[in-house]
């Protein structure tokens, strides 16, 4: 239908195409009567136009967000880098903002680098500008408390910590795990999937699939090519373990006297009932991570471009509620392939044969 | 004194870092008993609410909290602190705890490591 109303439009007047509504109008004020008269009908073929893309977009939108399409305006990335000087105050003292050249830390340097990758992928990937799809700016705060052993996303901002060097070294080191803490804001924007039990391992889940996806994005690397680690680099030399996770082998990432032995599973059968952890959020998140790594590489070619795909138009698709458990969210998958690609082509086959390779059907 | 130290919560899960660990200050070295003493008081410890810092928001993630349980002549007070703690003294008692947890983990490992390390070298 919007070709066909496209190429209608088009054979009246093809400048109309490209020319925004308020010139339009003015030409509808100003112009000779022919000209009114084209300007007035592309119009009224833009604002139904305008009223369909509202009508079939897929999706929910976020409380608070304008229920009208995001003007088309360029993606800009602002990037602003802060540190917290070892302190726990946020979000600290500027120290890079977009556009200024690298400075001597380097710290500061992968903050910003880590936070354009990111941007860049969902931008050239998705077609999404920002975490919220509005341009929001990106904000990071580096040095983060004192030897500190974590880095977390607080609804507003970024915050990296050092690490101890012992256990943890700083937590800019792994590029997936600073796409990992952004892509929390992209959920809490589409999907609000809650931070506990399995919709919160579904949360946790979505930040590894897409820190994992920046991460060989930036590599030019395919799903058979990628190692689908976690953090690799930021686990201590003394450290016996590669990293914080493995979306191709979940529960092989560590396994050391001072951390433990890697927890999570990567069968339903092999579920962890737990109150620690948000009842297992970064546990039972390998179960939907191996069943993304099983189509991703069922799939193979890029991971960004199908499974990657189908990934990202399920979060934002109006079954994903707050609730929704792996069950749901495999079905909705499977459903989300037939519609992007074909009900009985290979993406979807993929789709259903990566999550039997967990043990969910679908 | 008695201090029971568990930390909870951060971008994994780690079983060993989530295992709560309990520190006999009487029994450590008189300075370091002191100074922990000393900053259990700075703290206020016992008048502290029951959630002291900075509660993660709606649609936060791989926020950490502390939970600290402290034992004194018949008294027990227990307060969870969220991270980012904006209270000094606070932050300084938990960093305090933090080092001495690292210390028990560290010597645990070493005690549990000897009995293989001499079967090697009779």
């Amino acid at each position: 239908m919007y070709r066909k109303m496209y190429k209608k439009m088009c054979d009246r007047k093809p400048i109309f195409c490209v020319v925004p509504p308020y010139m339009l109008d003015a030409i509808a004020r100003n112009g000779t009567p022919q000209q009114r008269t084209a300007a007035l009908r592309t119009k009224a073929v833009d604002n139904t136009f305008r009223a369909l893309r509202v009508a079939t977009q897929p999706t929910r939108f976020a409380p608070g967000r304008s229920a009208l399409p995001a003007p088309l305006a360029p993606a800009l990335k602002r990037r602003s880098i802060y540190t917290a000087g070892n302190t726990q105050n946020l979000p600290g003292t500027l120290v890079r903002a977009e556009g200024q050249v690298q400075v001597q830390d380097v710290v500061v340097n992968e903050a910003y680098d880590g936070l354009g990758a990111t941007f860049d992928f969902f931008q050239e990937i998705f077609g999404r500008n920002s975490i919220d799809d509005s341009g929001l700016p990106l904000d990071a705060t580096v040095h983060f408390g004192n030897e500190y052993n974590n880095a977390f996303w607080n609804s507003a901002q970024m915050v990296f910590g050092d690490g101890d060097g012992v256990i943890f070294n700083r937590f800019t080191i792994a590029l997936d795990v600073i796409g990992h803490e952004l892509a929390h804001g992209v959920t809490e924007d589409e999907s609000q999937l809650q931070y506990f039990n399995q919709s919160g391992a579904l949360n946790e889940s979505m930040s590894d699939v897409f820190g994992s996806l920046i991460k060989q994005f930036v590599k030019h690397q395919t799903a058979s090519q990628a190692d689908w680690l976690i953090g690799e680099g930021l686990l201590a030399p003394a450290i016996s373990g590669v990293a914080l996770r493995s979306m191709k082998d979940p529960g092989s990432a560590f396994d050391d006297p001072m951390l433990g032995k890697d927890p999570q599973p990567k069968h339903i059968k092999d579920f962890v009932n737990t109150f620690e952890d948000n009842g297992g959020v970064h546990i039972n998140s390998g179960i939907p991570n191996h069943a993304f790594y099983q189509v991703a590489t069922k799939l193979g070619g890029n991971a960004w471009e199908k499974a990657g795909r189908i990934w990202y138009e399920t979060l934002r698709d109006a079954r994903v509620r707050p609730n929704t458990g792996f069950k749901r969210f495999a079905h909705i998958t499977y459903d989300v392939a037939g519609r992007l690609f074909n009900l009985n082509g290979q993406e979807r086959a993929a789709v259903r044969d990566g999550w039997a390779a967990v043990g969910i059907s679908v | 004194m008695q201090i029971k130290f568990t930390q909870e919560g951060g971008v994994g899960y780690f079983p060993v870092l989530s295992k709560p660990v309990t520190i006999e200050v009487d029994s450590l070295e008189q300075g370091e008993a002191e100074e922990l003493k000393r900053l259990v008081e700075s703290a206020h410890f016992f008048e502290l609410p029951a959630n002291v810092g900075t509660p993660p928001p709606p649609g936060a993630a791989d926020y950490q909290h502390y939970t600290i349980t402290i034992e004194e002549g018949g008294r027990s007070h227990s307060v969870r602190v969220s991270v980012p703690v904006k209270d000094d003294a606070v932050q300084n008692l938990v960093s305090a705890m933090q080092k001495q947890v690292k210390a028990a983990r560290a010597a645990e490992i070493r005690s549990r490591a000897k009995p293989t390390a001499d079967k090697k070298n009779p």
